[in-house]
């Protein structure tokens, strides 16, 4: 009778390193997974939650609005110039709520900026450059044009190309140039923006782009207008969730955000 | 006298021609393979991160999305995210046929190896240039690539040495 070979009945010593690279895919796998079940496409899982603003916060601090004044629902967004994702809100979500809502009188948008700064060391003066296009009341125009132009400006290194980018935009879209030179070159609108960022940290904004939807947050700002229209609509029919009728400390809650200061918003 | 019952000693001829037979699963191989599967991991994270598939990227600062959102996250209109996980998956496949006995010291496994992870460590030097130079954003998971990459090289080196 033949003597078995001593290898074969002996464990394979890569067995160890076989069963530890299993363990380490396997934790990798369920981390990434988790991520995954993160992203929810689900309307109810994103759908809006209540904050109380007061009339006195709403009208504290003037936002950039278009759209009717007396639009059923109203959205406040705040969003940085520099952020990816604010860029794909602009240009991917934004055209079609134009279309669909904000011509139609069902919504009006409101735009708070919130530099970020960090990571986005233009946020603040693409902010106030925004300011200045407003003040020549071509606020939505230039909006379009440093979101869609995000990456030629977002990655310069020097200030003043950055502000040779915006003067570009701003003649693109019909301002001044030397109007809208002089104010981005100065301090102005500083205060402005700031107050803007303020009333964010307020509403505990953390990241952006923060959407607000008849004074309600949404937890997940939508990536496709597809995403945006279920929520819209449960407003526009009544099936949103309403605004308690106190808020904590006795202030009235707001029952749907006014448009804020007139006099500092924009129209398109 | 009873004669003296004694192990095989380290100039025993017949354990050197054990060792020879069956040579230890070389240490910095191992290494090679587990860092590998943890840039598989990582990469896979950032590509889907790409495809939209997840939200935001546990990063904390916005930095990781400045860097893999700008138009430098692409190498011949791939994700460079994607590339990663090509790359890392190539050295997984390596790292584990290299372990096994028969090509253990495989000369061809050993330069592939140390070939693919110097074009890493080259392809990911560039990258941090650009993080540093050009969009001046550090994304936490492109710097643990560069680290595990930098790590595989130099456990690529031992192999170049035993292999005939």
């Amino acid at each position: 009778m033949p003597a078995p070979a001593p290898s074969s009945s002996r464990r394979s010593p890569l067995l160890p390193l076989y069963v530890v690279l299993a363990l380490v895919a396997l934790l990798g796998a369920v981390l990434i997974a988790r991520q995954l079940s993160r992203k929810t496409t689900d309307p109810k899982a994103n759908a809006p939650v209540p904050v109380n603003l007061t009339p006195q916060q709403l009208n504290s601090t003037p936002g950039i609005a278009q759209g009717q004044p007396n639009a059923p629902v109203t959205i406040f967004e705040f969003a940085d110039f520099q952020c990816p994702h604010c860029a794909q809100f602009a240009t991917m979500v934004e055209p079609v709520l134009r279309e669909r809502m904000i011509s139609t009188g069902k919504v009006r948008f409101v735009f708070y900026e919130f530099p970020l700064g960090g990571a986005f060391p233009w946020s603040f003066i693409a902010a106030r450059a925004g300011r200045c296009a407003n003040e020549q009341g071509k606020f939505w125009e230039f909006h379009d044009w440093v979101f869609g132009k995000q990456s030629d400006w977002s990655y310069e290194a020097d200030q003043d190309k950055v502000i040779e980018h915006f003067l570009d935009y701003a003649q693109q879209v019909g301002a001044d140039r030397g109007k809208f030179e002089t104010c981005v070159r100065s301090s102005k609108y500083a205060q402005e923006v700031s107050q803007s960022r303020a009333f964010g940290e307020l509403l505990q904004v953390g990241g952006t782009p923060t959407l607000f939807i008849n004074g309600k947050r949404v937890p997940q700002t939508p990536e496709a207008y597809n995403q945006l229209e279920p929520l819209l609509n449960m407003e526009l029919t009544g099936g949103g969730m309403r605004l308690p009728s106190q808020a904590p400390g006795g202030g009235p809650a707001a029952p749907a955000p006014a448009a804020p200061a007139p006099a500092d918003t924009a129209k398109r | 006298m009873s004669p003296t019952v004694r192990g095989p000693g380290p100039g025993d001829p017949g354990r050197r021609l054990a060792l020879e037979i069956e040579p230890r699963l070389p240490a910095s191989r191992m290494g090679v393979a587990l860092l590998a599967l943890a840039g598989v991991l990582l990469s896979t994270y950032l590509t889907l991160y790409k495809l939209g598939l997840v939200g935001d990227l546990v990063c904390g600062t916005g930095a990781c999305e400045r860097v893999q959102d700008s138009p430098w996250a692409y190498f011949l209109g791939l994700p460079v995210a994607a590339w990663g996980v090509a790359g890392y998956l190539a050295l997984l496949v390596l790292a584990v046929v290299g372990l096994q006995p028969r090509f253990a010291r495989s000369r061809g496994i050993a330069v592939l190896i140390f070939l693919a992870s110097l074009a890493g460590v080259a392809f990911t030097a560039w990258l941090t240039y650009l993080e540093a130079a050009v969009i001046h954003a550090w994304c936490r998971w492109c710097l643990g690539s560069a680290a595990i990459i930098a790590l595989i090289f130099v456990c690529s080196i031992p192999g170049l040495r035993r292999a005939r």
